[in-house]
């Protein structure tokens, strides 16, 4: 029981976030109205996505050091689960953009990088299926992972930033950190790391899942 | 252009003086967002319950030999 403390921590911290990030009284801002209450739902889909893309290449290099298949396990399922909440923030954001930027989809440098980062990590799961060397599978994803990731922050993380951009955070400012209403990032921080967590745990649910069919087919 | 408007809106000094946001005050006024918020939690801790159940499918399987 004690191993599943942070699953129950996840749970608890997004049931929170669920609850009183509709309850609570948020700030009155224009364009936004009520909306902005999408910030604890659609922000910590890209948190959780980048979190486990960044566990991801740490499995990656590790394969690349122990040559064990394990590691490739995680890695691979890893990304999986990270491009599962990436698609639930791709529609979430898209359908939010809708009502306050008046469009699905604006070009916006941030929408478009976006795209374009999860595109890269697309081409990987596709890149997987192609190959059925296992070693080989194994060696060239996690290649192919550590490039895809040293795209994914700049492209993601920094450029959009340093454009002008509708999504808030240009010039430096870091929204999650700095910008947001006090009373929003005091629920919003708690509630994204519930995401990252329960992010985590269906991850781990891929992994066990994929190591039991290795182990079947007597892979591993 | 929207994007200024937004951090304007974000400072708390700026909100004092802007216009009347049109905000969901019936919603909240009547205490139906609590439903909401209800359908909300059931369904959650439902998917929770099922994940709890799946972890434990798969942790059988785990000790389950499939060598023999």
């Amino acid at each position: 029981m004690l191993k599943h403390w942070w699953k129950a921590l996840g749970a608890l911290l997004v049931l929170y976030g669920i609850i009183y990030g509709l309850a609570m009284n948020v700030p009155k801002l224009d364009i936004l109205n009520e909306t902005i209450r999408n910030v604890f739902f659609h922000v910590p889909m890209w948190f959780t996505m980048t979190v486990l893309f960044v566990i991801s290449v740490y499995y990656a290099i590790m394969y690349l050091a122990k040559n064990d298949l394990k590691y490739d396990i995680w890695s691979s399922q890893l990304i999986k689960t990270g491009l599962y909440f990436g698609c639930l923030g791709m529609l979430t954001g898209m359908l939010w953009a809708r009502s306050t930027w008046g469009a699905f989809w604006s070009n916006d440098p941030k929408q478009v990088m976006t795209l374009l980062s999860m595109l890269i990590y697309f081409a990987y799961v596709v890149l997987r299926t192609s190959i059925t060397d296992l070693e080989k599978r194994a060696r060239i994803s996690a290649v192919f992972n550590v490039f895809a990731f040293a795209l994914m922050i700049p492209l993601i993380w920094i450029l959009p930033r340093l454009t002008e951009s509708l999504h808030p955070g240009t010039g430096g400012d870091n929204p999650a950190f700095g910008k947001m209403a006090p009373e929003l990032s005091i629920v919003f921080r708690p509630v994204a790391i519930g995401w990252i967590l329960m992010g985590l745990w269906i991850a781990t649910l891929f992994i066990r899942t994929e190591i039991i069919k290795y182990k079947k087919q007597e892979l591993l | 252009m929207l994007f200024m408007l937004l951090s304007q809106a974000i400072t708390l000094s700026a909100q004092e003086t802007a216009p009347k946001v049109q905000m969901a005050e019936n919603f909240y006024g009547e205490g139906k967002i609590y439903i909401v918020i209800a359908v909300m939690t059931i369904i959650f801790v439902g998917l929770i319950i099922y994940m709890i159940r799946l972890e434990r499918k798969i942790k059988q399987l785990e000790q389950k030999d499939f060598r023999n």
